[in-house]
């Protein structure tokens, strides 16, 4: 019965098409419209300007030396588009038969377009004179409000992890989906490195010279159907646009800055930090015997332990980077062709995170028959990375500090990196691991050298990583007459990436690893993975378009078949023996293995319509079905061919309020559209095997057995998580065009949330993933430009936006129970009512300055075995919410949001002649940021370096101060995640400032010049302590706003020249 | 020169509606056109989707094996499977000793243990634990399921049914695993088809529980058949014999017979078990610890050790993390360097005095005469060696005055030395027996199961100890074989620690102090006594290993006694809890609570 409904709605979609056709409108004339066209800047009428019924090019005129024009169009016709060469689009109304126009200078921004449709969407475009090897910075700095971006690192190429329209998932992804020339990429956002700290960031395989434009689509997004839940993000590259032969050539450097780093504390603060620490945990008589206590200059170690390290100058440094490309453009009747190649090469401030890239692109369009053309699009490029290890380690002393940037910072600056020779002189060996604490003092702490893990990590063999991305994708497209064409998008793409790890002996403290063998130390770590992926995708479409008087249709209908392979294998061993054979051999100790092997497949039916009604009415409607190897047998949805297919559809409305006869040429509104649209979209980010059972091997009884067990029951239920979406958009301009303002309103609602649910017991398994629980978003983001100053060799434009959204969870699984999530030692806490990612901890309440104060409050915390150890003089005075005495889990309250109030930007440009400058701000307000980092550094319990703000800690009963006293490991939970760690992270950062140059040169080799210099990040205001709060931890909406003190970027400073020949 | 041409186009369009009316029906047959090759299309590709949508979506893998590829019809894949089984049974292991210890009367935790254990002996089951999981109880159920459901169990090969010998050991790993959990939670549902999706599985933990008895019956009559099935050999796995890791179905049986009731089916499993024709359980003598003269009470002699071929049966686990899953009793019984020297569990009150009650017999033979002496009961060097040595053999604590005070370590050194990493006892030869005797007494043969405790059960023995009445009763439930359950290879168990049993005057089967009006009266006097004192001889011989608390347990629910196990709990700490005593009287709260 199913079965028929479907097939008879694929069809209807089709034939309800003739059913537009109407009878002719008889009494169609056409009308004459006249009307000026000055220069805005000048005020001089401007000849040669192509007039134009909009969205119409059948009539077209020019305006004569007067700037003026006469144009007959058909009755319905309401506006004009006006283009010249040099200057802004304009769209005008035709009012009383007239339509004047006062052209911009094409320095500002466009504000109109050549076609309206009914989607709302905002781009990004004119990637040019700058020096990033991402687009990821540049969209952020363009598309300010309308994506909400956030930094994953200063690490060349490591990009943002992007959000469109608020949060619309909790666990499944919640970025948009990417589109690259009409290939929907998986961007591997998940996908685990060997590198902690480290994302592979696809984008950073486009080079951001070939990229024509990014559009940010916010509705509309039926055709993705499955995939566009978190909005859609469509990359498109250059083609060929003109029949002559362009050369350009760009060349440019960057220089970046060390960004900013905490404070720590000197040498000999450190070593006064050190006592404390010791006190209490060792006999005071033995403490004397420590070597690095010794005071006595003459004493044989006392140079060996009295320096004055900064070992942030051992990890960071200036930064010199570099691009090279050029870009053919040309072709004929026949074929046209832009070929692109690039080479990258950038350092990062800490040292040996570089980069390389080489590009290649050919897109290619071929005219085989009158009828028949085939795209052709090719594309290669190879990223090298040198890597090491980022960030604060989660569990500091459960394993070996492996990141130099924190060893950077917390290793003991009295220490020296270079080791000392019998006769107590500096000699060129690099010191070993840290001894100070050995023999007498049984905790663990011993850091690594980091210069050490620099040198001896150095190598392809060692620390390195490989990413290539290969497409290939050809489209023949018939078209059997004006209306009616039949195309098949046929696209083939490999991503490569290999990555090897290697942590050195040398210079690295032996060390223990949970989950191996309590008794075994380790000396060093081996690892090596190697993952592909094979994404195959085909598309076909028949599309049929017409008009009929004034009503244009366009209509497309085809069917899209998506095959995804990613296979990973990874291999892990310890003790390689010495740093001489970093590579996996037999000889390792635990070794294992791991890997992937991840398949998608899917089908998806679509068929949109786009109509327009005489340039005032705009619709946009469609719907797909999607299959998926992913969705479980018993889905709720459209169950057909015996697999379930989920409806996605969208219809989307336009109203352009100026070309209708009463607001036509009203002094003051140029332009005014309003939109509306109601999407249904999903999310297709499914574990790839939850919706099946499956056995798993496990090894067991030493190495020489394996069992086989079950590993999961299926959920057979399992599906897309659903979004339902309404939209709305006022998009106008005003004051002659001088003021251009835009505002989008949107409300979603999620459903069947992918969540982790408990699994009957009697399963004998824990979990798995099922659908349930919802979430909401609302929000808005606005646009604001104007064109300041408009004189003829003088423009200002200034502009800004804000967004803004607030979610809220609505449902859970298991009965709306709470749900907490660890991430580095902080809770986040999802609970209905209230918005994704809050911080859930302590508050706390200043450092008891005497034990009276202390005892006053007998608070107090029970030990494992159920003890009670009360809080002291020093100590934190966490707020007891339940006034029970203990502080416990139930004393825990919200203590932060990472979710903005606003964000957005502010940009502006001065152009005088040939000379501009460019420059963006971009803000966030109402964020907090858990400073993890921060904790380790300022938590008083660990043989770290601490920062300078730890001189106030508190040593003496009735000292004031809101820094606790030191304690090894801890014990009170003094540097629990509590309200100390939650810092604000609204920023306001001058992103970039470019001047540029163009010469224009007419000679026959050469057609102009561009000399450009752009500085980023000159500065940030905000009162966050860390590097910088624009930080991100990871893709998971649940580790927002945490701060583990990855590289940040620093100020840079770039230089370019782009040549056209 | 474009731009005329549009205008003449467009003035074409004014002029000639002709034409115009011309290019729209063009338009409508591009129209019909389009929806024919529409049309077409769409057939094709609906035609070839009604064939393929399934199949274009079926993916593989190659980490994981989906449930349709998982065929059980190969030798190697039902031995993966077995193992699999064990690796989920590594998962209970722990639990069958702390579950049975913690809230019995053998052990007090110490301040050093976990919140989590202090729970358990408080009976306080109110917030989460980590003992309390059913789920990895029915882990072990379903995979046994799976395969019992899906093996191949006609295949043959050289005339046998292939998986004939691993289809009986997995019911038995079933139904060992059944007892377990409803040992432990009162009441469960007996689920005996595979749950492959989470559907059934959520439609099966609400269906209708079973109590113990009816969870033995039914898995009495499932193992009958398969009683005298071999079983599977996979020969040594990582040092073991595999054989090890397999239930002794008959022993199991007996133990569904003993806790169903069912006393004479039970002697007859654990005879049949015991007294088997290839590989009978003997005890040998030599396995106990005493005293070797008469006069020199410094230190015992220490033959005593539990840890070899003793156990018939059980869990191996592994030595490394890395490997799987490791046992965590070491550190909660012993001194070790992860927990820093503090150990959990000590022995009790309770178990001190239940040790040094017995009273210690020594057969002293000169060359002339032979007597028999009662070792001393003050002065000796350590107070554990007062009354039964066994608990000294094990259990020992020594001193280190080299911690300071700022030491992470505890200056005391805990060790019980039954108590071994890599192997979780699930049957022990010593512990079958008693059982058996358990079963004997209570079919009305004291004497029998007295000489299991006193003399040991063999052909000789039987002869001497029990009268001729008892002997024609019995049968061939105490029936051994001459040959190979010997004098020579059998002693009483209680001979194991506290001397020479079967000369000790004070260890006797229990006579009332006047003579009753029949024999049976008399054995109805003796059977609770005996009955006691296996109980008694249980705690002695398996301390530690987790049978404690079901020991009482049993014999309380059978007496339907429930201060037979609420008193000895309620004073294991030497003194009377009586709000533990008042909970325990509740048989409810002796289970974990089913979630």
């Amino acid at each position: 019965m199913k079965k028929h409904i479907f097939s008879v709605m694929l069809l209807l979609a089709s034939v309800s098409l003739a059913a537009q056709e109407k009878a002719v409108d008889t009494t169609n004339r056409l009308k004459t419209v006249t009307g000026t066209v000055l220069d805005a800047a000048t005020g001089k009428p401007l000849a040669g300007v192509i007039v134009s019924a909009y969205g119409n090019q059948r009539q077209t005129t020019m305006t004569d030396e007067q700037g003026q024009y006469e144009l007959k169009v058909p009755q319905h016709t309401r506006s004009v588009m006006m283009r010249i060469d040099g200057y802004n689009l304009q769209q005008n109304a035709i009012a009383n038969g007239k339509a004047n126009g006062r052209m911009y200078s094409d320095a500002f921004r466009e504000n109109y377009s050549r076609q309206t449709t009914a989607v709302i969407s905002a781009e990004a475009n004119r990637f040019d004179n700058n020096s990033e090897f991402s687009i990821d910075p540049l969209v952020a700095q363009q598309l300010g409000a309308d994506m909400r971006t956030v930094s994953r690192g200063g690490i060349a190429g490591m990009g943002s992890t992007m959000l469109i329209e608020g949060i619309n998932s909790l666990n499944a992804n919640a970025q948009p989906l990417v589109v690259i020339d009409d290939v929907l990429m998986d961007m591997q956002y998940n996908r685990e490195m060997l590198h902690d700290g480290y994302f592979n960031n696809l984008l950073a395989n486009l080079n951001v010279n070939d990229i024509e434009s990014v559009q940010v689509l916010k509705n509309g997004t039926a055709l993705y159907g499955a995939k566009g839940a978190n909005g859609v993000l469509i990359i498109k590259t250059k083609r060929n646009k003109s029949m002559a032969t362009k050369i350009d050539v760009t060349i440019n450097g960057r220089y970046e800055l060390v960004p900013r780093l905490p404070e720590m504390m000197s040498a000999e603060d450190y070593r006064l930090y050190t006592t404390d620490l010791l006190m209490g945990r060792m006999n005071p008589s033995q403490m004397g015997q420590m070597k690095y206590l010794n005071s006595e200059p003459d004493y044989y170690y006392y140079r060996q332990y009295h320096n004055q390290t900064d070992w942030t100058d051992e990890v960071y440094q200036n930064a010199f980077s570099q691009n090279y490309g050029i870009n053919v453009q040309g072709g004929d009747d026949a074929a046209s062709y832009n070929l692109s190649v690039g080479y990258s090469l950038g350092n990062s401030t800490l040292k040996e995170n570089d980069f390389s890239r080489f590009n290649m692109r050919l897109n290619s369009d071929i005219t085989i028959t009158r009828k028949l053309g085939v795209r052709f699009d090719a594309s290669y490029s190879d990223v090298d990375r040198s890597l090491r290890d980022d960030g604060a380690p989660a569990q500091p002393l459960s394993t070996v500090i492996t990141s130099p940037g924190f060893l950077g910072l917390t290793k003991a600056p009295f220490l020296s990196p270079y080791a000392y020779d019998k006769h107590g002189n500096v000699s060129h060996y690099l010191a070993e691991a840290d001894d100070y604490l050995e023999g007498k003092f049984q905790g663990r702490g011993r850091l690594a050298n980091p210069v050490s893990i620099l040198e001896h990590g150095d190598g392809k063999n060692r620390n390195s990583f490989g990413n290539r991305l290969i497409t290939f994708a050809i489209t023949p497209t018939f078209q059997f007459n004006r209306h009616l064409s039949l195309s098949e998008h046929f696209t083939l793409g490999l991503v490569n990436t290999n990555e090897n790890y290697y942590l050195p002996i040398q210079g690295v403290p032996t060390f223990v690893v949970e989950g191996l063998d309590e008794g075994t130390t380790l000396q060093n770590i081996v690892r090596s993975q190697a993952g592909s992926e094979t994404a195959i995708q085909s598309d076909t479409r028949v599309s049929w378009q017409n008009t009929y008087h004034a009503h244009q249709i366009a209509v497309k209908a085809g069917l899209r078949y998506m095959s995804n392979d990613y296979k990973l294998t990874s291999q892990q061993g310890y003790n390689s023996g010495n740093d001489k054979t970093p590579n996996m051999s037999s000889s390792l100790r635990f070794k294992s293995t791991g890997g992937a092997d991840d398949k998608t497949r899917e089908i998806a039916w679509y068929a949109l319509a786009d109509y327009h009604y005489a340039d005032r009415y705009y619709l946009n409607a469609g719907i797909s079905a999607q299959a998926s190897s992913r969705f479980g047998d018993d889905a709720s949805g459209l169950k057909l061919f015996n697999v379930v297919w989920g409806l996605f559809p969208s219809i989307e409305a336009a109203w352009v309020l100026t070309n209708e006869h009463w607001l036509a040429g009203v002094k003051g509104i140029d332009y005014l559209r309003l939109n509306v649209g109601f999407d249904m979209t999903g999310n297709d980010d499914i574990d790839y095997t939850a919706s099946r059972s499956y056995f798993i091997a496990k090894r067991m009884l030493g190495e020489s057995a394996s069992g086989k067990l079950i590993g999961n029951i299926g959920n057979t239920d399992l599906q897309w998580e659903t979004t339902c979406r309404l939209t709305a958009g006022l998009n106008g301009n005003f004051l002659n065009n001088r003021l251009h303002m835009q505002l989008n309103l949107f409300k979603s609602w999620t459903s069947n949330l992918l969540s982790i649910r408990q699994l009957a017991w009697t399963s004998g398994l824990q979990e798995n993933w099922s659908n349930d629980g919802k979430l909401e978003n609302v929000g808005f983001d606005v646009n604001v430009s104007g064109k300041v100053l408009a004189l003829r060799h003088f423009s200002w434009e200034l502009g800004a936006s804000a967004g803004h959204y607030h979610n809220k969870v609505t449902a859970l699984p298991d009965g709306n129970r709470s749900i907490e999530t660890q991430v580095y030692d902080g809770t986040i806490l999802t609970q209905v009512g209230q918005p994704v990612g809050l911080f859930y901890g302590y508050k706390s309440n200043g450092v008891y300055a005497t034990s009276a104060e202390a005892q006053a409050d007998g608070h107090y915390i029970l030990k494992q075995n159920g003890d009670r150890v009360y809080f002291e003089a020093g100590d934190i005075r966490f707020t007891d919410f339940d006034h029970n005495g203990l502080i416990d889990e139930a004393d825990r309250t919200i203590i932060g949001n990472p979710n903005p109030d606003i964000f957005g930007n502010l940009f502006t440009t001065i152009t005088y002649k040939n000379l501009s400058l460019h420059a963006v701000m971009n803000y966030s307000l109402g964020n907090d940021v858990y400073n993890y980092q921060r904790s380790l550094l300022e938590g008083g319990s660990l043989f770290l370096n601490q920062t300078t703000a730890m001189q106030n800690r508190w040593t003496t009963e009735n000292q004031q101060t809101d820094i606790p006293r030191v304690s090894y490991t801890d014990p009170m939970g003094n540097a629990r995640f509590s309200d100390r760690w939650i810092e604000d992270g609204s920023y306001l950062r001058l992103s970039s400032v470019t001047l540029s140059w163009h010469l224009p040169i007419q000679s026959t080799y050469l057609q102009g010049i561009t000399i450009w210099g752009n500085a980023q990040n000159l500065f940030t205001v905000t009162r966050y302590l860390g590097s910088n709060p624009d930080c991100a931890l990871g893709s998971s909406i649940l580790s927002q706003g945490i701060d583990r003190g990855l590289l940040s970027a620093g100020r840079s400073f770039s230089l370019g020249v782009n040549v056209n020949l | 020169m474009k731009n005329e041409e549009f205008a003449t186009a467009s003035s074409g369009y004014k002029n000639n509606s002709a034409m115009d009316i011309q290019l729209i029906i063009k338009g409508n047959r591009s129209l019909r056109m389009g929806m024919k090759l529409l049309g077409t299309a769409l057939f094709i590709l609906h035609a070839a989707c009604c064939v393929s949508c399934s199949n274009m979506l079926e993916t593989d893998s190659e980490l994981v094996e989906f449930e349709q590829d998982n065929t059980l019809n190969h030798p190697t894949d039902s031995v993966f499977s077995v193992l699999g089984i064990i690796n989920r049974m590594q998962i209970i292991a722990d639990r069958l000793v702390l579950l049975g210890e913690a809230r019995a009367d053998l052990v007090n935790t110490t301040e050093a243990a976990s919140a989590d254990l202090k729970r358990l002996a408080a009976f306080d089951f109110s917030q989460a634990n980590q003992y309390n999981k059913v789920s990895d109880y029915y882990a072990v159920i379903n995979n046994c399921n799976y395969y019992l459901a899906h093996v191949d169990t006609a295949m043959q090969r050289r005339g046998r049914h292939l998986f004939a010998y691993e289809y009986a050991a997995v019911k038995a790993f079933r139904a060992w695993t059944y007892l377990e959990v409803v040992k432990n939670y009162g009441e469960v549902p007996l689920v005996l088809e595979p749950l492959m999706t989470e559907r059934e599985a959520a439609a099966a933990a609400e269906a209708p529980r079973k109590g113990i008895t009816d969870i033995c019956n039914y898995f009495i009559s499932d193992l009958t058949p398969y009683a005298l099935t071999e079983q599977p050999d996979f020969g040594t796995i990582n040092g073991y014999d595999s054989k090890e890791f397999l239930i002794p179905m008959r022993a199991l049986l007996g133990d569904l017979c003993l806790w169903a009731g069912r006393y004479e089916e039970a002697a007859r499993w654990y005879n049949s078990y015991l007294n088997d024709k290839q590989r009978p359980v003997d005890l040998l003598p030599e396995r106990r610890v005493r005293w070797t003269s008469a006069t020199d009470y410094q230190r015992p002699s220490n033959g005593y050790n539990i840890t070899g071929d003793e156990m018939l049966s059980y869990i191996p686990m592994e030595d490394r993390v890395f490997d799987g899953v490791v046992s965590d009793l070491r550190n909660v019984f012993c001194s070790t360097n992860e927990n820093n020297y503090y150990y959990q569990f000590e022995p009790s009150k309770g178990m001190r005095r239940i040790s040094a009650e017995q009273i210690y017999c020594m057969e002293y033979k000169t060359e002339t005469t032979i007597d028999t002496i009662y070792a001393p009961r003050t002065g000796l060097t350590d107070d554990l060696y007062i009354g039964d040595l066994r608990l000294s053999s094990n259990y020992s604590l020594n001193s280190f005055g080299a911690q300071d005070a700022y030491s992470e370590y505890s200056s005391l050194r805990q060790e019980v030395n039954k108590i071994i990493s890599t192997r979780v006892p699930m049957y022990r030869r010593t512990m079958v027996y008693l059982r058996y005797a358990e079963a004997l007494n209570r079919c009305g043969l004291t004497q029998s199961a007295m000489a299991v405790l006193k003399y040991g059960l063999c052909a000789e023995n039987n002869k001497r100890y029990i009268d001729s009445l008892e002997l024609d009763k019995a049968g061939d439930l105490i029936a051994f074989d001459e040959n190979r359950v010997t004098k020579e290879r059998t002693i009483g168990i209680h001979s194991r620690g506290s001397g020479d049993s079967e000369c000790n005057a004070y260890y006797v089967l229990p006579q009332p102090a006047a003579k009753l009006a029949t024999r049976q009266d008399t054995i109805d006097y003796q059977m609770p006594l005996v009955e006691d004192m296996i109980v008694n001889e249980m705690a002695l011989e398996g301390a530690f290993e987790g049978y404690r608390f079901y020991d009482l347990m049993r014999v309380a629910l059978r007496r339907n006694d429930p201060a037979y196990l609420a008193d000895p709990i309620s004073r294991r700490s030497g003194h009377a809890d009586e709000s533990l005593r008042t909970l325990l009287m509740n048989k409810n709260n002796w289970f974990l609570p089913l979630k």
